[in-house]
């Protein structure tokens, strides 16, 4: 293949020559956009869509955004390869519109095209997909998109009430997973455990993106709630376990609110947790890198969205110790003072 | 000289006193508080190292010569890391970019490379006239 532009062919040809039969489709909206999954073979779909469970379902025809996602193995093609040279592990084009990855271990090949609002997504066999996959499927792709439509997909972790939200960030084992984890069961309700939607504006709001939550023994242990599900959770090779909470406690999943601020959560000794002000400065060190160096592309569009959006928030420092069901009334607390504020 | 920020390699925003400087191709980025902000805002205005000085000096009530040396030494370090370029403009915002502290201690750049690896995983290319799948070393 001499050019990604190819693969849309060959996708368009694929799709319109399977039987129907064979092809699973799923639509769901997400900040007031539809999304819609063509899958050609079952067995991919029925490990990438769990994650989207939670989301209301939609009509097919008016889709935003359109993804066929297809693996050679159960589709019977072999998807013409990338002619890629280099040592890197991943790379990725960006070509006017156009948007490419290639994986060169695991042979994922994800395409999206802005002017037509089609993504692709091809791995050689849903079997060997990464196990961490299914909890964050298509996160490259929703990059993409979302950041033509005036959203911004972030790394971060997100819990609330109807009335509002709060946004926790930081790197990997900042603690903000199991601060958003251990809100179940509280007040709070769940949006997110790594990656939302934000909606910049005056009033920011956040959406929920996947169902998906994880977490590692140490945290589970600190989540009786959820450990029996993480017990007969699929396994990542990180060690962390991953759960679809549509499946366990849907009631306590909430799909997007308006954002009160952005937390920053540190894992301290002891078992108490206490929040105190944070200069915004120090939550954009701890959201913006994060997030732009793990998405590819959009990268000075996303730091000028994510700033936006900090801009019109206070941010919180929050200590989490070895109980992080405490965490649920600060959190709370922290949304009513943003509420009150609003509402003066 | 002056210098402006090496954008669109770098991205940056001021909160709270303290601006955030990323640059996107090497995964690096930067703290920079007090006197380094006041360097940073400065060039960003226009000045040269030595207007920044002089103006760092007379707000700490403090010689010329001990600012200057410190100031040129940070504005070396940002060259180094590729945040700032060369830059010729035809003049310099007149107002002063920066707020007077009243006193001066030597800028500091707070460097985390944290997020490099990430670069490595998934390098971007942009694809040029020369057409896919031609890398443009540019954008490397």
């Amino acid at each position: 293949m001499t050019d990604p532009r190819s693969l849309f062919d060959f996708a368009g040809i694929l799709f319109a020559q399977a039987e129907p039969s064979g092809i699973v489709e799923h639509s769901c909206r997400i900040a007031e956009h539809t999304l819609r999954f063509r899958f050609a073979g079952r067995g991919l779909a029925s490990r990438l869509l769990p994650a989207f469970g939670h989301l209301e379902r939609a009509q097919p025809s008016a889709a935003d955004l359109t993804i066929l996602c297809w693996d050679d193995a159960a589709a019977g093609v072999s998807t013409p390869e990338p002619a890629l040279a280099g040592t890197e592990q991943g790379v990725t084009f960006l070509d006017g519109p156009l948007r490419f990855a290639a994986d060169h271990q695991t042979r994922r090949l994800e395409a999206y095209d802005a002017s037509r609002g089609l993504a692709l997504f091809r791995v050689p066999d849903h079997a060997t997909l990464s196990s961490w996959e299914p909890g964050s499927p298509f996160l490259r792709i929703l990059h993409w998109w979302s950041a033509g439509h005036g959203l911004q997909l972030v790394h971060g972790a997100a819990v609330g009430r109807p009335e509002g939200a709060v946004l926790l960030v930081g790197r990997g084992g900042s603690g903000k997973s199991t601060t958003a984890l251990a809100c179940i069961g509280s007040e709070l309700n769940y949006l997110s455990d790594d990656y939302c939607l934000l909606q910049p504006g005056p009033w920011p709001m956040v959406h929920s993106l996947f169902s998906s939550g994880k977490a590692d023994g140490n945290s589970i242990a600190r989540l009786p709630l959820l450990s029996p599900a993480f017990a007969a959770g699929l396994k990542d090779p990180g060690g962390k376990s991953i759960i679809f909470l549509a499946e366990h406690c849907p009631a306590a999943l909430q799909r997007a609110a308006p954002l009160r601020a952005v937390v920053v959560p540190m894992i301290v000794p002891g078992n108490g947790c206490t929040a105190e002000p944070l200069g915004r400065a120090e939550a954009l060190r701890a959201l913006a890198p994060s997030t732009l160096f793990q998405l590819p592309g959009e990268r000075a569009k996303s730091f000028g969205a994510i700033t936006a959006v900090l801009r019109e928030l206070p941010c919180w420092r929050l200590r989490v110790g070895g109980d992080p069901s405490r965490a649920a009334g600060e959190l709370l607390g922290i949304i009513h003072h943003r509420a009150v504020q609003h509402a003066g | 000289m002056q210098y402006r920020p090496n954008e669109p390699d770098v991205v940056s925003e001021i909160l709270d006193g303290e601006a955030v400087v990323i640059h996107l191709q090497s995964g690096t980025y930067y703290s920079l508080r007090d006197a380094a902000l006041d360097v940073w805002q400065g060039l960003a205005a226009g000045w040269t190292a030595d207007d920044i000085a002089a103006c760092l000096a007379d707000d700490a009530g403090v010689a010329r010569e001990s600012v200057a040396e410190p100031v040129a030494d940070f504005v070396a370090q940002l060259v180094a890391e590729e945040l700032v370029v060369p830059y010729a403009t035809a003049g310099r915002d007149a107002a002063r970019p920066f707020a007077p502290r009243g006193v001066f201690a030597a800028p500091q750049l707070q460097k985390f490379t944290d997020m490099q690896e990430m670069l490595l995983i998934d390098p971007i290319h942009e694809v040029t006239e020369a057409g896919w799948p031609i890398k443009n070393p540019k954008a490397e």
